[in-house]
């Protein structure tokens, strides 16, 4: 255990400076910062949608925001994290110095994994933080909106869930990406590669959630954009999609750590 | 079988090919002895880092045949690197972080004291350049560093893959007095690659030739300097070369070398009873001179002479 610390310390100095690490900051930057922006913009507007259709200027607020970032945006800084992390082994012909030290290779894969969940998980974290901070800036601005005189919540339809437990579901939409991406950029050593795959992927389910297909909550790459206007099931944690995600990821880690393990050499 | 004080690194007839039809490595026994300096040569393709990528594991070596410290390679593969430092043909090096960021990473994963870091860039003279961006050093920098990684566990085996390619003369030097230094104060054994005999002669104790996936020489640096002084010709310049050639035909090989005498001999010896035997038929000598192989030469010949079997 103290060894797999070792490797995942290891693993996040590798990410000190690097793009990766940058990407996780902007990216959770764009969506609150533009969509505040156009807030502030067409502020008159807003007032009526977050104030007087709704007596929590917050769960408009959230919905929107949300669906500014599981609508592309998401799925795609998914990909090219994964991608720009791994390309640090590839981009400094690094794997051989890697395999030749003396640490098993179940724990290189685990540190990997470990080092990705950690920057998704920022991710978030940052998201929310603006997400919030964008909130409260509205209402110091115009006290009108209400953001101070009410809790930050999401709201669909007639269910409210609290903004951690949305975010918690939209992070294991995000698994089965993560997963395969983790797969394919190990063994795609050209960045481009798999970052067209994720995009490719993203634009046929796009086409997909529009075209309204059922089967999409099948495509590990329509999971996240089925958080989009996501009506919270009150009886499950999870809904259906969530839980092919959770599946997909298990799966596709347990291939991906067997191919790491005996076949991969770097 | 396996002597594990004399041999850190033993192959077993090891072979390699990425398919039946493609074999890439034949019948390699290598014989590798603690405390030595081994030079392993070969022309760019005859299979040298092949080999090198066996011995640290990154190919799969399918009959098991790598004995490291008298070890299986296979079954103990974490033990034996753990007393292994490598470089394989350009350094492996973090180029958005520091050189003492790529140091602290394996010192952490090998669980090294600190002291180690300052201890090597001392070695490897990069102490004032510790904190600056690997992205900012010159190529000798780099290769520095790259040694500076191998050394830093202090390892009982230093395997170098062309350690100097891409250096100037001066780095070049400098890389060997270093290995040289190590080699001494350690008594590492350093297991070294290299295209070109002249780089590395100087500092070998010992040399294996690989061309085309085959050992065609395993010795000490004498034993091939014994068998390059096998292979000595003199060219004597006389003035009745077709009665000279008459005469010394009973003894020695002899050829017309364009107007004068050409004659393998296996010894400095052998020139002077040529002369005596020369005189003896009255036969003016005006010049005699011994072309001796040097080492690059040898070795030229050596695989550039070779056909696969």
């Amino acid at each position: 255990m103290k060894e797999l610390f070792v490797v995942y310390r290891t693993e996040l100095i590798k990410t000190k400076n690097s793009f990766a690490f940058w990407l996780v900051i902007l990216g959770a930057l764009f969506i609150p910062v533009f969509f505040v922006t156009n807030i502030a913009y067409h502020w008159d507007d807003y007032i009526r949608y977050l104030v007087i259709d709704n007596p929590n200027p917050w769960n408009e607020y959230s919905r929107k925001l949300f669906n500014g970032v599981h609508f592309t945006f998401l799925p795609l800084l998914i990909v090219l994290i994964v991608a720009l992390v791994f390309n640090i082994e590839h981009k400094s012909n690094t794997w051989k110095h890697v395999f030749v030290l003396p640490v098993s290779k179940t724990k290189i894969f685990i540190g990997k994994y470990m080092v990705l969940v950690t920057l998704v998980l920022l991710l978030y974290c940052l998201i929310l933080v603006f997400y919030l901070l964008g909130g409260y800036l509205l209402g110091i601005w115009k006290p009108e909106f209400g953001f101070l005189n009410h809790s930050p919540s999401y709201k669909y339809g007639n269910v409210t869930t609290n903004i951690v437990a949305y975010i918690s579901r939209s992070f294991i939409t995000l698994l089965a990406i993560l997963a395969i991406h983790f797969w394919l950029s190990f063994r795609l050593k050209n960045l481009f590669s798999t970052i067209g795959i994720g995009l490719g992927g993203v634009v046929l389910t796009l086409g997909m959630y529009i075209s309204h297909w059922h089967s999409l909550i099948y495509v590990p790459y329509g999971l996240p954009v089925l958080m989009c206007n996501y009506a919270p099931d009150i009886h499950h944690f999870l809904t259906a999609f969530q839980e092919n995600s959770l599946i997909y990821f298990i799966f596709i880690s347990i291939a991906s750590y067997f191919d790491f393990t005996k076949f991969f050499r770097g | 079988m396996y002597h594990e004080n004399r041999f850190v690194i033993e192959t077993n007839d090891l072979e390699f090919g990425f398919s039946n039809k493609n074999i890439i490595l034949k019948n390699i026994n290598l014989k590798v002895e603690r405390g030595s300096i081994y030079g392993f040569l070969g022309p760019n393709g005859a299979g040298k880092t092949t080999t090198i990528r066996l011995l640290l594991g990154l190919l799969r070596d399918r009959n098991n045949s790598i004995f490291l410290f008298g070890k299986n390679l296979l079954q103990n593969r974490i033990e034996c690197l753990s007393k292994i430092g490598a470089l394989i043909e350009q350094p492996s090096l973090y180029e958005h972080l520091t050189g003492y960021d790529n140091l602290e990473i394996t010192r952490q994963l090998r669980r090294l004291p600190k002291e180690r870091i300052d201890d090597v860039l001392q070695t490897v003279r990069l102490s004032e350049a510790a904190h600056k961006k690997v992205k900012a050093y010159s190529l000798g920098m780099k290769q520095r560093l790259g040694i500076a990684l191998a050394l830093l566990a202090e390892p009982e085996l230093l395997i170098l893959d062309e350690p100097v390619n891409g250096l100037d003369p001066g780095g070049m030097m400098e890389t060997r007095e270093l290995l040289k230094a190590i080699n001494k104060k350690y008594n590492t054994t350093i297991f070294l690659s290299s295209h070109l005999i002249s780089e590395v002669e100087k500092i070998v104790t010992h040399v294996g030739i690989i061309n085309m996936g085959e050992m065609l020489f395993q010795g000490t640096i004498d034993n091939l300097y014994n068998l390059q002084k096998k292979e000595l010709k003199v060219h004597i310049n006389v003035d009745n070369v077709i009665a000279a050639v008459d005469l010394l035909n009973t003894y020695y090989n002899v050829v017309d070398d364009e107007g004068s005498l050409g004659i393998i001999i296996h010894s400095k010896e052998e020139v002077n009873q040529i002369m005596h035997l020369l005189m003896a038929g009255n036969i003016k000598i005006y010049e005699a001179v011994i072309d001796s192989k040097n080492l690059e030469q040898l070795f030229l010949s050596m695989t550039a002479n070779y056909t696969v079997s």
